[in-house]
């Protein structure tokens, strides 16, 4: 799975499960308060049906998610499998 | 040394002018206050202003044939004074018939004496919570030999008083803030002056404690550079944190064991009892990033900086090393200097003028307080001084911390560093959440993201994380049954809020300006009464209080 995929599924999903439109990858979206700490729950929630893995919760940051170019970038580079 | 912006057109340098004269204004005024606060004549008298939710501890050490005399006058809540004597072998006796053990609890008013015939004897006096006016002195026979120095008396009143901590902070900005100037242009040596100066504020007191917390952060950074490979970083992190929670318990819930054990008796008077708890939550933040992988490239003089950073020592704001990184500026320009003392004498103008002139003489000035007069009974107390009481008490709270992170802001700009803001006028805020993004909005931060985020993950709840985090911000402050009824009151706060937040119906809503004003309103009176378990650290006191606060306002009087 490209980058570019995974960035589209991600903008997809928040648009679908979160509400969440009219964002780009490069939006701040708990910095910026689009999103808070009672969406957070969701997100992870929609990323991991999404892409089939399972967050390690230690290993996620407020930085790995702020923006979908973050998570996409996280996605890529962690969870190797995606991008096989 | 300090260069100005090349755009430096007139009506800047107005402003700036005027932001100076502001800065030297405020000066005098925070110079005639603290003189007010520690005057110079032999006995010493302290005027306490802070409500503070912790023992102070006062070691003295006394010669021999000395004994240590203590005299307090009560203007605010003082439920118990204790004394704290470690003797060898003989009986601590009291000047008149009582006879006092180690430990033991004197009620309000007594006059008391602990009488050392031996030397080397610590008399560590405790005060739980108030604003006292204390004369501290020893004597041998019925005459005073020796008042306890203005210094160490100073420092008393810096383990829990802002006052003591802006008394540190001008210290170290008089002393090296020229040569921070100076230094400014080369990013290492700049760095390396930091981390020293923090060194040298946090072993001020002590020697041996600014080379135990060297020793601590030199050891992290060798765990850190152990921590190679997944299968390991997770031992590394946990004994990392096992080692930083350790000093903060010691520090925070064994003081006197640790004052025993160094023998000074002006170790704990320093900032760091109170400034130990911002720098383990640095501290921790630290090493989960580490565990991460992230911010492996950066070097030890930085990292040392970072946890050391004079301005933000003793209470915060509490800042990330990445964005410390990212925050220094390449050089400091007038507009920095003139920006960071207006924000310096901005802080300073709340804490003496609103904080401690106007709502301490509210709160604590009268005879009797407005203070006593509810808290030592609440259930009798009238509903307009509860009301006013826990009202003018969270202002108190508010203001003082504020400005306290305002001139921490301002001392970091005049060192050339852009922090984070630590609150945003949360007595606006619109609902409890709200609130929490705008109150000490640094420590929520860094809930959110070690705390909740890793807890929602794990659990796949967002009601425990909630009260993860609201019991652990309790602990943080101190372990009791109050700060516990806290982090409860705002536990269901916000699991009630979010419950009728998600049953919103969609849509605008109608009159939007009077729901604005009722939502802020009864938010403040939610947090308020809340602040009954911040207020008073006696559990059944606090919560009578808390509950004659919800009567006198919803059944006024």
């Amino acid at each position: 799975m490209t980058p570019e995929e995974i960035s589209a599924r991600l903008l997809a999903r928040l648009r679908d499960d979160l509400g969440v439109s009219g964002i780009d990858a490069a939006t701040p979206l708990f910095s910026s308060g689009i999103l808070d700490s009672i969406n957070l729950l969701e997100l992870v929630v929609s990323i991991e049906e999404e892409f089939d893995v399972t967050l390690p919760a230690l290993d996620i940051s407020v930085e790995r998610l702020d923006t979908v170019g973050q998570m996409t970038q996280y996605l890529s580079g962690v969870a190797g499998p995606l991008t096989e | 040394m300090i260069p100005t912006a090349r755009s430096g057109a007139a009506p800047a340098r107005a402003i700036r002018s005027r932001r100076l004269l502001l800065a030297g204004v405020v000066g005098v005024l925070a110079l005639l206050e603290w003189q007010g606060a520690v005057p110079a004549h032999t006995d010493a008298t302290v005027r306490r202003r802070d409500n503070i939710t912790g023992p102070a501890i006062w070691p003295v050490r006394l010669r021999e044939g000395e004994s240590i005399g203590l005299r307090w006058r009560a203007a605010g809540h003082v439920p118990r004074i204790a004394l704290d004597l470690e003797v060898e072998g003989e009986a601590v006796l009291v000047r008149g018939d009582a006879r006092v053990p180690a430990r033991d609890v004197i009620p309000i008013g007594a006059g008391l004496a602990c009488v050392s015939n031996a030397p080397a004897r610590i008399c560590h006096v405790m005060l739980p919570v108030g604003d006292t006016a204390v004369s501290l002195y020893a004597w041998r026979g019925d005459a005073v030999v020796r008042a306890v120095k203005a210094r160490t008396v100073r420092w008393v009143a810096a383990s829990s008083a802002q006052g003591g901590r802006l008394g540190l902070a001008i210290l170290i900005v008089a002393g090296s803030l020229p040569v921070a100037w100076l230094l400014h242009g080369r990013r290492a040596a700049s760095e390396w002056l930091l981390a020293a100066v923090g060194l040298t504020a946090v072993s001020l007191p002590h020697p041996g404690f600014g080379l135990a917390l060297l020793g601590l952060l030199l050891l992290l950074w060798a765990l850190r550079a152990g921590a190679r490979g997944a299968s390991r970083r997770g031992w590394f992190l946990l004994a990392g944190l096992a080692l930083t929670t350790a000093l903060l318990m010691a520090f925070k819930y064994g003081a006197g064991g640790l004052a025993a054990a160094f023998a000074s008796p002006a170790l704990f008077p320093a900032a760091l009892p109170l400034g130990v708890s911002y720098f383990v939550i640095r501290l921790v933040d630290t090493q989960l990033r580490w565990y991460r992988g992230e911010l492996s490239d950066v070097p030890l003089r930085q990292y040392l900086a970072f946890l050391l950073f004079p301005p933000t020592l003793p209470a915060g704001p509490l800042e990330t090393l990445d964005h410390f990184r990212q925050c220094r500026t390449p050089r400091i320009l007038r507009a920095d200097v003139s920006n960071g003392l207006s924000r310096v004498a901005l802080g300073v103008l709340k804490k003496v003028c609103i904080a401690d002139f106007l709502l301490s003489r509210v709160i604590w000035r009268s005879q009797p307080s407005l203070f006593e007069r509810v808290v030592s009974d609440p259930g009798q107390a009238s509903g307009g001084d509860t009301l006013l009481l826990l009202f003018a008490s969270f202002l108190f709270a508010y203001v003082d911390f504020s400005a306290y992170s305002d001139i921490a802001i301002g001392l970091a700009r005049l060192f050339g560093y852009r922090i984070v803001e630590n609150f945003d006028w949360p007595i606006l805020a619109t609902d409890l959440r709200d609130f929490w993004r705008r109150w000490h909005m640094s420590l929520s931060a860094w809930c959110f993201r070690n705390v909740y985020l890793p807890l929602s993950i794990t659990t796949r709840s967002s009601v425990l994380p909630v009260l993860a985090v609201m019991l652990l911000v309790g602990i943080w402050h101190a372990a009791s049954a109050s700060w516990g009824a806290w982090a409860v009151h705002h536990f269901a706060g916000l699991v009630v809020l979010g419950y009728f937040q998600r049953r919103r119906p969609v849509g605008e809503p109608r009159w939007p300006l009077v729901r604005r004003v009722a939502s802020t309103v009864a938010t403040i009176a939610f947090v308020t009464a809340g602040h009954a378990f911040v207020l008073v650290s006696d559990f059944p006191t606090a919560a009578q209080l808390y509950f004659r606060w919800w009567r006198a306002l919803l059944l006024f009087p």
